[in-house]
């Protein structure tokens, strides 16, 4: 993704793998929902792995509106992943009190990958 | 470059200025984290300012001396907040996306000074120590 809202979606084996970057907004936001629901339909992948280490700052807000991106992906049957996540933005999350209930997450992008050829 | 002053008028304005609020903190010598929190932060507290004011500012400044550090300052004109001590109870609202998250964003700082009432417009002063 870059700041015109265009999406990068990486299709390896079963998985899809999608670099975020911030800042977050709207457009890239919508632009990958589209991107990444349109690839489920045209691909079937089976794992879905948001590559988060570009994300230096994320908000409660972002985060709940990047959920909303993963659950539309997990109704068509994929498998949602966060992995590399920062250590500042994971406490900050945390402090924002943000609903982390639905995120399952890897430390690295090869660890996600592996826990999703299972899936 | 030490203070700067940004209008806040819609989510790419308050995006913006969370980058911004990042480059300062590293600027006034934060660690990564805390960087991350500051600039945490100020995403939330524009984010509240463009959904329920419209507009506003935010001015960012280096803190040099004996406290050295990095401030936040976040204003708007808006309705303000009517119950003040409602906004900043923990729990007010769950799930992240509604109410103004106040109560979590004191908690990724050092300093938190807000200045609201109905009608009034809205004040907020973060600072994040070195």
């Amino acid at each position: 993704m870059n700041g015109d809202g265009q999406v990068v979606l990486q299709r390896v084996g079963n998985t899809i793998l999608i670099p975020v970057h911030g800042p977050i907004t709207d457009e890239m936001l919508q632009a990958l929902r589209r991107g990444l629901l349109a690839l489920l339909q045209r691909a079937g992948a089976r794992g879905v792995v948001f590559d988060m280490s570009g994300v230096e700052v994320m908000d409660a807000d972002d985060f709940a509106r990047l959920r909303q991106v993963a659950i539309s992906a997990s109704l068509m049957g994929a498998t949602v992943m966060l992995a590399e996540m920062q250590p500042g933005v994971a406490a900050g999350l945390v402090l924002l009190d943000a609903d982390i209930s639905w995120a399952r997450s890897a430390r690295t992008v090869e660890r996600a990958m592996e826990a999703l050829k299972g899936a | 470059m030490k203070a700067r002053r940004l209008k806040i008028e819609s989510a790419a304005d308050a995006a913006m200025a969370s980058v911004v609020a990042r480059k300062f903190a590293q600027l006034a010598g934060l660690s990564a984290p805390s960087c991350a929190a500051f600039a945490t932060a100020v995403s939330e507290l524009v984010t509240n300012v463009v959904r329920y004011a419209g507009r506003g500012w935010v001015t960012l400044r280096v803190l040099e001396g004996d406290r050295a550090g990095v401030e936040a300052v976040v204003q708007d004109r808006g309705p303000g907040i009517a119950d003040l001590s409602q906004a900043m109870r923990e729990h007010v609202s769950t799930g992240g996306s509604l109410g103004l998250g106040l109560p979590g964003t004191k908690r990724l700082v050092d300093d938190f000074e807000i200045r609201s009432e109905k009608g009034g417009g809205t004040w907020v002063r973060i600072v994040k120590y070195r």
